[in-house]
């Protein structure tokens, strides 16, 4: 197909006309019985017009994202995502080297024709979609063999409709040759495995209400690669609701819906000790943004309790139902690991229900507040726990909240991310941990 | 058993706001909200109450009260009030005269304020919104004691 | 704002309205907002103070605040007059009153400030900084909504 050059259409058409021309007379004495057994799709490219048998085209629309695919021929656009369906979009006046420049892309997009050849979707960009007419097949004129080879194969014939001459393109000729097409058109497999992931991340987003970015991409990347592998997905990944959940189960920072374990609660220590000890070690003053059900601000107080006992500690959510139950987290005897000292911080309720003891609970500031909103607190932290909160904001809402964030931490302030996430911004600096996802305050 | 004729038929009960003489009991309505005055105003009424007069502050139900001293029989009193609040008024009445019948009408019932007020000589504290059956009952326990 | 601050003033505003308004009063998801768009046309405000600061804001359309006084008053009111603004802002003061007592006896210190009437069609207030509990409250006389900011004064 590459090899359709300069094709000379305006040279065809005069000659046609002149043929058809010398024909018309007959024709006109014919004209009261027309039995039409076909119908076209008129479109224009230019000041030329061309048809399509209608048989062909799926569909029409108008559209203006096309998923842009690197190092492909110039005259694939990119590729169309059409309900789940990857479609390669051709830009047809490239395709057949018609040097003509579209004046502006209109508002609303360009007009692509959806052609099924075979069982391949094709869409072509032509620049105006004019009407369908009905036609006779016998009407078409086969193209003039002064035109030989230049590339009348991928031409079915010329017409002449109220006195406008449109040129039937034979799409099979043109994109027939599946092996042909498939390796020019259709995009590689490595191109479109970014459009496949995007349709993954778009369905976790939708069906688990969260938002996928560059704080929290990578770690999807690597479940897709798994999802994909485990359920040997070699087409479009569909998800269900299940599905979503899980994946987003696995992106998680371990222990969120429970108790720290005593290997994570020894690493954090380790780790948050001499940063605390640096800053001020009189007082700690913390925040646990997105504290949810409770379990992970009950860990954190009880580990900066033992680093120094003056803890204030302020744990946040914006869903109402979760800092609600967490400011009386109540569990069962089994959850409680034993560096939480299960007889000294907890109070048995009946059966092996247990509670955290009064006085403790009422250390810990539980506050219905949105991070989105950080800005208007006026506090000062040394810590500030955030594990997977990129998820629940925008990106642009999360670059804010970590700006927000530096502004409410001490110099030397440590902030935690989760476990998956990164934070790119120039107010903090990583520091070397593997359990925990550890910044410090420049 | 008691039988029906032992209660009293709601026809011949008297009237909250009249003495056993038949003269009526006297209000100073203290509030500055005209919709509470209003409101109390009614309920005083319907059972036969004098409104003496009403004050809009803490200073005006002071100046009122001795204006009118002896013939009130009963302060109402707002606690916040521009000027001068009710415990101040309520403490200055009380200094004025010992045996003063001052009943605290609020939105505020915390427990440290209703003590207060007590201490300071509050014949009782009702708490609003009012309701009608309360207000009245309450009131008269004041007076008639 | 501090989860035990919630329920007293949602419950407070639920009671007072339902025994001097209406019996039939419905109540909305609470939310968060740092501003109040488009205040719906009057506006009562009680400031609180003590161990925080912060405001209660209760916002209605007209047609509601006067619905609304009616009801309290117990005959019909068609203009905002004296009355009418002295009804409302009792209203305000009853809800928020009775919230601060309930805190009282959880141990937590508030006072409040007397009540302010704001009456405005293109009201907004804006204060980003501080986070408001929005709350939406269904009745017969109109929907209205409490609003309230508070901002503690000690752990600084």
């Amino acid at each position: 197909m590459s090899e359709i050059k300069n094709m000379d259409f305006k040279y065809l058409m005069q000659n046609q006309q002149n043929i058809n021309s010398s024909l018309s007379i007959q024709e006109q004495e014919k004209k009261q019985v027309i039995e039409y057994d076909s119908k076209i799709v008129s479109f224009r490219i230019g000041n030329q017009y061309y048809g399509i048998d209608i048989m062909m085209v799926k569909e029409i629309l108008c559209e203006k994202r096309f998923t842009p695919i690197p190092n492909a021929l110039e005259f694939v656009r990119g590729v169309f995502n059409l309900r789940g369906e990857i479609i390669p979009i051709i830009d047809l006046a490239k395709l057949f080297h018609l040097n003509v420049n579209y004046d502006t892309i209109p508002e609303e997009g360009e007009s692509v024709i959806i052609l099924k050849v075979e069982n391949l979707l094709i869409g072509v960009i032509v620049e105006e979609i004019m009407q369908v007419f009905p036609i006779q097949k016998e009407k078409i004129q086969p193209p003039s063999s002064l035109l030989g080879s230049i590339n009348e194969e991928y031409i079915s014939g010329i017409i002449d409709i109220e006195k406008r001459l449109y040129v039937i393109l034979d799409t099979e000729a043109i994109f027939g040759d599946k092996e042909k097409a498939k390796k020019e058109i259709l995009p590689q497999e490595s191109d479109l495995a970014e459009e496949f992931f995007t349709y993954f991340t778009n369905q976790v987003e939708e069906f688990a209400g969260i938002h996928i970015h560059n704080a929290n991409k990578g770690k999807f990347r690597e479940l897709y690669s798994s999802y994909v592998r485990e359920n040997n997905i070699k087409d479009m990944p569909k998800l269900t609701k299940d599905d979503a959940g899980q994946i987003l189960k696995n992106f998680y920072s371990v222990n969120t819906d429970s108790f720290w374990n005593q290997k994570q609660a020894d690493s954090f220590t380790n780790v948050v000790t001499p940063l605390l000890n640096k800053i001020d070690n009189k007082k700690i003053k913390g925040m646990n943004v997105g504290c949810g059900n409770g379990y992970e601000t009950f860990s954190l107080y009880f580990i900066l309790r033992n680093i120094c006992p003056d803890v204030q500690l302020i744990a946040t959510d914006n869903n109402l139902g979760a800092i609600s139950n967490a400011s009386g987290i109540e569990v069962i005897d089994k959850e409680i690991p034993a560096w939480l000292e299960i007889n000294k911080n907890f109070i048995k309720t009946g059966g092996n229900q247990y509670k955290i003891k009064k006085d403790i609970n009422d250390q810990i500031y539980f506050e219905f507040h949105d991070a989105k909103n950080l800005s208007t607190d006026e506090r000062k932290f040394h810590i500030i726990v955030a594990r997977d909160l990129s998820l629940f904001m925008k990106e642009s809402e999360y670059n804010q909240f970590l700006k927000d964030v530096a502004e409410h931490l001490v110099p030397n302030g440590i902030l935690i991310v989760g476990d998956s996430e990164v934070v790119s911004s120039e107010s903090f600096i990583r520091i070397d941990e593997q359990d925990f996802s550890v910044f410090i305050k420049k | 058993m008691k039988s029906a004729s032992d209660f009293p038929t709601i026809n011949a009960k008297i009237p909250d706001g009249l003495k056993e003489d038949g003269s009526k009991y006297r209000v100073l309505l203290v509030d500055d909200s005209i919709f509470v005055k209003k409101q109390l105003q009614q309920m005083l009424l319907s059972q036969d109450y004098e409104v003496v007069d009403t004050a809009a502050d803490g200073e005006e139900a002071v100046a009122k009260y001795k204006q009118h001293y002896p013939n009130i029989d009963l302060v109402t009193m707002d606690i916040t009030m521009p000027k001068m609040d009710g415990l101040t008024a309520l403490e200055q009445i009380i200094e004025f005269d010992r045996s003063a019948k001052v009943v605290m009408i609020s939105a505020l019932g915390k427990e440290e304020l209703v003590k207060k007020a007590l201490l300071l000589g509050a014949r009782n504290f009702i708490i609003k919104p009012l309701d009608r059956v309360k207000v009245l009952e309450r009131l008269a326990s004041v007076v008639k004691r | 704002m501090r989860v035990e601050y919630i329920n007293p003033f949602v419950e407070s505003a639920m009671s007072v309205l339902k025994s001097t308004v209406s019996e039939n009063v419905k109540r909305g998801t609470p939310k968060l907002s740092t501003s109040i768009n488009n205040i719906q046309g009057v506006a009562i405000i009680v400031g609180l103070a003590g161990q925080v600061s912060g405001r209660v804001v209760l916002d209605m359309s007209e047609e509601t605040a006067l619905n609304v006084a009616s009801s309290m008053n117990g005959e019909r009111l068609d203009s905002l007059d004296e009355l009418v603004s002295a009804t409302l802002t009792e209203l305000g003061n009853m809800i928020t009153g009775n919230a601060i007592t309930k805190l009282h006896e959880l141990g937590f210190k508030f006072d409040l400030t007397p009540p302010a009437l704001f009456v405005g069609d293109n009201l907004r207030l804006t204060d980003n900084k501080i986070e408001a509990l929005v709350v939406p409250l269904e009745l017969e006389e109109g929907n209205l909504c409490i609003n309230v900011a508070i901002k503690e004064n000690i752990y600084k």
